[in-house]
């Protein structure tokens, strides 16, 4: 039933990805801790979410008190890139049962799902049921561990040293990583000043504002810019 | 936030969170995305990382706070300089933390 070759390909391909999978889990455990989060409630974000810039996202916004209904909010958008995964690995996957299908779902990371995605489309002979749970349990495993010892340093590295500094950061590298081309940065810099200026609104919904309008800046000049280079080719 | 606030946040975003990864492994062939939502999609984690990041490096004690003396400041621009020139994680991190501790303690 499950292919065991095609299991350790899957670990094997994600692998090396594990260098930016360990201090990423490492520094959500700490933050966590530092946030005052008990370990079991550290345990059960990490395994109830498991999508690391959200759980960051979720314990920042803890730790300033935001409203509830902000957290969830922030989290869950920062997660609806998920969609698209599912959109685009279905396919592969479309003759397992039901039980398979929640199971890879749940799994599912960004590195999981972009491994996986090119692998199948170069090896269309794959067991791609067992190639992408190899490839995904292996990074639900380690950042599982990572974020447990996270949380074990944090409670013993005092707050005081402000490691919840690490948080931002953490978005920087991961933000400047994916960034592709003006529309994105237009995006980047409209939603990150919106977001400074109305700060002190209520409820920190200046977030959720920040978000929409940095979206909607970020898709309305890639059509505007796409439109003006089809012009220009036509001159 | 209390532990049941926090126990609730933590059902909603994971239950929500598993939604959005199912939805077409299970929808798949009966249910088509139209091309503005996934064109829009694609500026949702540079919009919502940068309104996080902005406002944590700028406002200090609810106070726009823009000056060398910052060190959360200096050490974001850094931070941001190192993470778009070698896309590395630990490195960011790294040099931004402990410049971020230099600024803070001398």
């Amino acid at each position: 039933m499950i292919n065991k070759k095609s299991v350790s390909r899957g670990i094997k391909i994600v692998t090396p990805l594990m260098l930016g999978i360990i201090p990423f889990g490492l520094i959500s455990g700490i933050s966590a801790a530092n946030t005052g989060l008990s370990l079991g409630m550290t345990m059960l974000m990490s395994i109830g979410i498991f999508a690391g810039a959200s759980q960051l996202a979720a314990l920042q916004l803890i730790s300033i008190n935001a409203n509830m209904l902000v957290i969830i909010y922030t989290a869950l958008i920062i997660n609806l890139r998920m969609m698209l995964y599912s959109l685009s690995i279905a396919p592969y996957i479309q003759k397992v049962n039901i039980k398979w299908k929640i199971l890879l779902a749940y799994s599912m990371t960004d590195q999981s799902y972009a491994m996986s995605s090119v692998h199948f489309m170069n090896n269309p002979d794959e067991d791609k049921k067992s190639f992408f749970f190899g490839a995904s349990i292996s990074i639900w495993l380690i950042w599982q561990i990572s974020t447990l010892v996270g949380y074990l340093m944090g409670s013993i590295i005092p707050p005081e040293l402000g490691l919840d500094f690490g948080i931002p950061l953490t978005f920087i590298a991961i933000l400047l990583k994916g960034v592709a081309g003006w529309p994105g940065v237009i995006a980047i810099i409209t939603s990150g000043t919106v977001a400074v200026l109305a700060a002190q609104f209520p409820m920190n919904i200046g977030l959720v504002l920040a978000a929409i309008i940095g979206i909607i800046s970020g898709s309305l000049s890639e059509r505007i810019l796409s439109k003006k280079r089809e012009v220009s080719e036509n001159e | 936030m209390n532990n049941t606030q926090l126990i609730l946040t933590i059902i909603f975003i994971g239950i929500g969170t598993f939604l959005f990864r199912f939805s077409f492994i299970y929808l798949y062939g009966r249910f088509e995305l139209p091309n503005w939502i996934r064109r829009a999609m694609r500026y949702v984690p540079p919009a919502v990382l940068s309104a996080l990041i902005f406002p944590a490096i700028v406002i200090k004690d609810e106070i726009i706070w823009i000056s060398p003396q910052n060190p959360r400041l200096i050490a974001g621009i850094v931070a941001i300089i190192i993470a778009w020139k070698t896309k590395k994680l630990l490195l960011t991190i790294g040099v931004g933390m402990v410049l971020f501790w230099l600024i803070s303690f001398i």
